[in-house]
């Protein structure tokens, strides 16, 4: 539909003549990926497995313990059964959404067994243990871009689920610190692990795509952790635990960058190792920066994390514009905008101050809208801002 | 390689089936072997994520005498030492302390159950997770709400068997109203 909007655009404009409209409608008829379709079959895959979840947690008295079992192992095993049938046939859409059913079965399973036997363990131990059984299958049967977003946020859930125990694992290496203040490393080391596992799933030609959507995410994440550490960090946070984060976020940013290196092309690496390393320099630099947090000068350090936080979304906006992504590159000019506006209200105070601040900020948007129209512009027309 | 792909793939696939299967017989395995206690349980109601309705619960020991406090206040690290077990499985126990004096008299108990002490008559066995002595019996939904009241209002209603190995592990295996299985 897009495409017949933009076909019939550049008819009209006299870019294209009618042939040509009509050998591109027919391409297009004959490799049309209905993307609605696989959403819908997709949201019915994922419906059905947590209806199963809800049923397994309705936790029935009429069904003994032994046949809501052995119910579940056979649902499982006929799933398994069919979606090898369909990778033999090479029947894409049985395969992605059985795969997808399946994913949501095992989960279903144990949590089945959990309840049967009122297994008193965390709900991260059982997330870990789907992930443990269901990847290997997901990694050989399923390539589409759906079956690895929704893994992604089976991995991101189970990671955040197991939040309180990975703190107790750095915890030893800051010994004698509080609970609740590693939120910023552990957001940052999921998006290093990530885009390691991205780049290994890319090497893979049928899990091209799906790869190259895990590293776009996991870059997207690497940006929002980076992000998120500069706007809300500030000394109760970080005084005495920044060298052991600095020291690991360190070594994860070494291994996804080594990744990045041996998984892609010369051109390919360069602007992801390029924001990998703007990456970790802003971060670290945020944390450096609340250890030396002082309390009677909260505003000159609140303007200096202001001032990272633009700086680090031009470094993005940069890069975005050397790669000719103008989507990034304007998504990066509006961030700084709304940044800079926000830094302008907090050097203010008071109704006719906040009064003055709103025209003042209105103003500055308007301007940067100027602004940031001339360098898209400029962008399209391949040059770089 | 697609005969090796194909081999793959079919371990892929019955690898969430096979460690299901061991889960379950794991944990009938076990079961098997095992000194059945009939302990009653107190708690509240929440709801948990992947296996519905529970009841938050804690143990109600028949104590002989109560774990005795040091001089700082805190009850000191040990273990359950089952005593007696009467006609409908209840077991009467004592606090078995880490010390020398403790292990002296571990030689006269039936059971002994590693764990620790949450406050000053909590004992939860080593084996069952808690953060604050208590912990979860899942329960069916159309009950729930029953069974909640119930373990409020009257006291002792509700008890669940521990299937204890001789080695002290100790699972949960029954949940029991009126001396009645529930879901089984």
């Amino acid at each position: 539909m897009i495409a017949e909007y933009y076909l019939k655009r550049w008819r009209d404009a006299g870019l294209v003549d009618d042939s040509a409209v009509a050998r591109i409608g027919a391409w297009e008829a004959q490799h049309r990926r209905p993307i609605w379709l696989w959403a819908l079959s997709g949201m019915g895959a994922l419906a059905i497995g947590l209806g199963v979840l809800a049923v397994v947690a309705a936790n029935w008295e009429e069904i003994p313990a032994g046949a809501k079992l052995a119910g579940d192992l056979l649902l499982t095993g006929l799933c398994a059964v069919f979606v090898f049938v369909a990778w033999r046939r090479d029947q894409a859409w049985p395969r992605e959404i059985g795969a997808l059913l399946l994913f949501g079965l095992v989960i279903g399973g144990i949590a089945l067994i959990g309840q049967v036997y009122q297994l008193q363990s965390e709900p991260w131990q059982a997330l870990v243990t789907w992930l443990a059984l269901s990847t290997p299958f997901l990694a050989l049967v399923a390539f589409t871009r759906m079956v690895g977003a929704l893994w992604l946020s089976a991995v991101v859930l189970t990671w955040f689920s197991a939040y309180d125990s990975l703190e107790r694992l750095i915890m030893p290496l800051a010994s004698g610190f509080a609970t609740g203040h590693f939120f910023h490393l552990l957001l940052y080391l999921l998006a290093c692990l990530m885009i390691v596992v991205a780049v290994v799933r890319r090497r893979w030609p049928p899990a091209e795509d799906q790869g190259e959507l895990l590293l776009k995410l996991a870059l997207a994440g690497l940006v929002g952790a980076v992000s998120t550490t500069v706007a809300v960090i500030d000394s109760r946070l970080a005084s005495a635990v920044a060298p052991v984060e600095i020291w690991l976020g360190a070594v994860a940013t070494l291994l996804a960058a080594a990744a990045l290196w041996l998984g892609s092309g010369a051109l390919q690496r360069r602007p992801a190792i390029a924001l990998l390393g703007a990456s970790f320099v802003v971060w670290a630099a945020s944390l450096l920066l609340a250890r030396a947090w002082n309390a009677e000068g909260k505003a000159m350090f609140e303007a200096i994390f202001g001032l990272l936080f633009i700086a680090y979304w031009s470094a993005i906006g940069w890069l975005a514009a050397r790669g000719g992504q103008r989507v990034l590159f304007g998504l990066a000019f509006t961030v700084i905008g709304l940044r800079l506006l926000i830094l302008y209200f907090e050097a203010i105070g008071g109704l006719t101050a906040t009064g003055l601040g709103l025209i003042g900020g209105g103003v500055l948007c308007l301007a940067l809208t100027w602004v940031g129209w001339r360098l898209t512009r400029r962008l399209a027309h391949g040059a770089v801002p | 390689m697609k005969r090796k792909l194909a081999a793959l793939v079919i371990v892929a696939l019955a690898l969430p089936l096979v460690a299901l299967a061991a889960m379950i017989g794991q944990q009938e395995w076990l079961r098997s072997r095992v000194t059945v206690l009939n302990v009653p349980v107190r708690g509240v109601d929440p709801r948990d994520l992947l296996r519905g309705h529970y009841l938050t619960a804690g143990f109600e020991w028949n104590w002989e005498r109560l774990p005795q406090s040091e001089a700082d206040g805190r009850i000191p690290a040990g273990a359950l030492c089952v005593i007696a077990i009467d006609a409908q499985r209840r077991p009467r126990v004592r606090f078995l302390p880490d010390s020398t004096a403790g292990q002296a008299t571990a030689g006269d108990c039936l059971l002994v159950v590693p764990g620790g002490m949450w406050g000053r008559d909590a004992f939860v066995p080593g084996t069952i997770d808690t953060t604050n002595g208590g912990f979860r019996l899942f329960v069916p939904e159309t009950r729930a709400g029953e069974l909640e009241r119930l373990i409020r209002e009257r006291p002792g209603a509700l008890s669940v068997d521990l299937a204890v190995r001789a080695d002290g592990y100790v699972s949960i295996q029954e949940l029991r109203v009126d001396g009645q299985a529930l879901g089984r």
